[in-house]
């Protein structure tokens, strides 16, 4: 019990942390404010709650495929959001910026919150075993804190190297590992086809292990990808690259001094 | 680089038209059937031909959620108590394929196996 409720909460959990990671690291919470802190995080509770209380009614929607549909389409703003704001940092006013960046915070949570309420709400519900649950529960979160503290330090030594490029890569990888979850979630409905695995990394990392959850988190790892998900994969990740790129052209800057937010 | 604002909001709506558009339908899916009662899978093995996209559904008697997961499948869905839920799995090559009910994963686990068949 202990240990599937500390996998649970990492598989769903995880990325939320790291997105505090890189929101802190990359410059872009700077400008934020307390209201705006507080208004972020009321939509973000309300929001979970009104999809964890109609998750049934979402899910059985689109002819049983309402939950793909939904959560593809919230992984899809979700990719618009952060990247419109990381890639236009300079270009956009501090107040659109701000509430688009608010609107990605409350997607993600909305999605990954839920999917931890609802295995939390069955054993509410049903189980005797509450101190297991709560230990397990403590001991995830306490990893995931952990975790968060380490990579943002990571990141920060990063930026204090200069190696903002970096940075901006490992971002990207995370924001593309969200939005390619997209073609999986809608092959399970029949709504696209995936075709075959490509190959199977599984004897090196598999999923279900420590390892394969981190990196699942970190960067979208699959061990059996298919050619589908490579190919979106690549896609978001040199599309988000090549717009960087042009962006920084556009503003007259080295892409570095670009995404430090330096000015010319 | 309001032009370019544009186009790039423009690709990422593309990406989930394409995506939702592009429905691509088997001619004949096979469907299997699975049951989830007192938090255990009947069948708790499913043989399925290699190499096919076939439609698996599961039905919850249990009175409480379930998650149906495999990371071998790469499929993970919610069941609700007394509802059904309808998952595609494959095409895959011959093998062995865990799953498992997240909620309760001591009990509720079993195999999905790819045989090829033979004509």
């Amino acid at each position: 019990m202990i240990s599937n409720t500390v996998v649970v909460l990492l598989r769903d959990m995880l990325p939320l942390f790291i997105l505090i990671a890189y929101l802190s690291s990359i410059g872009v919470m700077q400008s934020l404010d307390k209201k705006w802190l507080k208004l972020t995080l009321f939509a973000a509770v309300t929001s979970v709650v009104a999809f964890y209380f109609n998750f049934e009614l979402i899910a059985e929607s689109f002819e049983g495929r309402g939950y793909e549909i939904v959560s593809s389409l919230i992984l899809c703003l979700f990719f618009i959001c952060c990247a419109s704001v990381s890639i236009f940092s300079g270009m956009l006013p501090s107040t659109y910026q701000k509430w688009l960046l608010a609107v990605g915070i409350v997607l993600l949570v909305t999605l990954k919150a839920t999917e931890f309420m609802v295995y939390f709400g069955v054993f509410i519900q049903q189980s005797g075993d509450l101190i297991s649950i709560c230990l397990g529960f403590l001991m995830g979160i306490s990893i995931c804190i952990s975790f968060h503290l380490l990579y943002r330090f990571f990141l920060t030594e990063l930026i204090a190297h200069n190696k903002i490029k970096t940075v901006y890569m490992l971002w990207f990888a995370f924001i593309t590992g969200q939005i390619v979850q997209i073609p999986e979630r809608l092959s399970q409905v029949d709504i696209i086809d995936l075709g075959k695995p490509l190959f199977n990394l599984s004897e090196f990392v598999r999923d279900s292990s420590e390892y394969g959850h981190v990196l699942n988190a970190l960067l979208g790892y699959e061990s059996s990808p298919t050619t589908t998900f490579i190919g979106a994969y690549l896609c978001s990740f040199f599309l988000l690259l090549v717009i960087s790129g042009a962006a920084a052209r556009n503003a007259g800057l080295p892409i570095s001094q670009y995404f430090s937010g330096e000015s010319k | 680089m309001a032009n370019q604002l544009k186009q790039f909001h423009l690709v990422g709506i593309l990406f989930v038209v394409l995506s939702l558009t592009n429905a691509v339908k088997a001619a004949e899916t096979k469907t299997y059937h699975l049951v989830l009662e007192n938090h255990v899978f009947f069948p708790s093995e499913v043989t399925i031909p290699a190499n096919q996209k076939v439609k698996l559904i599961i039905t919850n008697k249990d009175a409480s959620p379930e998650e149906f997961d495999s990371f071998d499948l790469n499929r993970e869905r919610v069941v609700f108590a007394g509802k059904q839920a309808k998952i595609f799995i494959g095409p895959l090559p011959p093998g062995k394929y865990e799953f498992f009910g997240e909620f309760h994963p001591e009990s509720a686990r079993g195999i999905v196996i790819v045989k090829e068949v033979t004509q």
